[in-house]
């Protein structure tokens, strides 16, 4: 009984549950697709400029993507799944 | 910039976001000091992350007012969570509007003017020191209050002059609650930050070409730790009136930046 109590004790310490994390992975997930679809574009011959560095994909796609991600973190913090128990 | 450049960048953001010393005056001293050429720069998207970090940081830290305050919210109802809501959104606009018409006048003060930086050290010396023997303080932040407030937070712009340590003591000046005073700070900042961040993303002039993603992760890491450690301890600082000590060092460092500028 004394054993189960000090479980639920420890339990009650962390901040955050199992469904906090799994949104903070999702939401890790997202920035890391966004980085990935920013990455490349750049010229290999410093003298010239290669316009794909500014490509849809890299400066309007990936961004939104990295916000996303940003937004959903926040929500994994703020996510009260307590107060379903 | 390698994993300890990172490492330290985090650092210093992750405290100086929180504690009341001027992360931009002690910034434009030590370029004064060491030449601007050896301040490593960092990337746009490094200062994104770290500015990203230590809002992560407050939302963790005020995770259960937040929480109440966006519960509260979609009751709409005109309840004391909705009203914070409108007196944080009352207090962002000074700073919005410095931000989007005044950055070029703004820009005009970060031109390595030591004695000036100096001076507004003192200026926030003497905020903090007033504040910290303020003694009618217990009432909660009024409406006129969040836009004074927002109006100092506006003026810490300027290099030198804290932006915590402004919003917290004009508002405790003010005579509100030490407490309230310290969570309506770090409170008000944070649509500011989300909304420079999105402003950053989206201007399309990120790239990734120079960036290495393990330091940016070191760099995420180090700004959130230290913003958790920083902002619980700037709470208690302010509750237990122990600014002075942060007073006394921004007034020593001021009359130095002083000296320095006016003699050297």
């Amino acid at each position: 009984m004394g054993e189960k109590k000090r479980k639920e004790d420890e339990k009650a310490h962390f901040i955050f549950e199992r469904k906090n994390y799994m949104f903070m992975l999702i939401g890790a997930a997202v920035i890391a697709l966004g980085f990935i679809l920013m990455a490349g574009g750049g010229s290999d011959d410093p003298n010239v400029f290669n316009p794909e560095i500014y490509s849809w994909r890299r400066i309007r796609l990936a961004p939104a993507l990295i916000l996303i991600g940003f937004g959903i973190e926040v929500y994994a913090i703020l996510l009260d799944t307590r107060k379903n128990d | 910039m390698d994993a300890l450049d990172a490492i330290i960048l985090g650092i210093i953001q992750g405290f100086t976001e929180f504690l009341p010393v001027s992360s931009s005056g002690h910034l434009e001293l030590g370029k004064a000091i060491l030449g601007d050429t050896s301040v490593a720069e960092e990337s746009l998207l490094f200062t994104v992350v770290l500015h990203f970090a230590t809002a992560l940081s407050t939302i963790v830290v005020f995770r259960k007012d937040i929480i109440e305050i966006v519960t509260a919210l979609f009751k709409f109802t005109w309840n004391e969570e909705t009203q914070f809501v409108v007196k944080i959104i009352a207090s962002m606009i000074p700073a919005v509007v410095v931000g989007l018409f005044f950055e070029e006048q703004l820009e005009a003060f970060f031109g390595g003017n030591v004695a000036f930086v100096g001076a507004m050290l003192l200026v926030t010396a003497a905020l903090l020191w007033f504040a910290d023997r303020a003694k009618n303080t217990g009432k909660p932040v009024t409406f006129k209050d969040a836009v004074i407030i927002g109006v100092s937070q506006a003026v810490a712009m300027l290099p030198g002059i804290s932006r915590s340590g402004a919003t917290i003591s004009t508002s405790v000046l003010l005579g509100n609650d030490k407490s309230k005073a310290a969570r309506f700070s770090f409170l008000m900042v944070v649509p500011l930050i989300f909304g420079k961040i999105a402003k950053d993303l989206l201007g399309g002039e990120l790239t990734t070409e120079t960036t290495n993603f393990t330091t940016l992760g070191l760099g995420f890491v180090a700004a959130f730790i230290c913003g958790l450690i920083a902002c619980t301890w700037m709470i208690t600082l302010v509750k237990k009136s122990k600014l002075r000590y942060f007073a006394i060092y921004c007034a020593i460092v001021g009359v130095i930046a002083i000296g320095v500028g006016l003699y050297a």
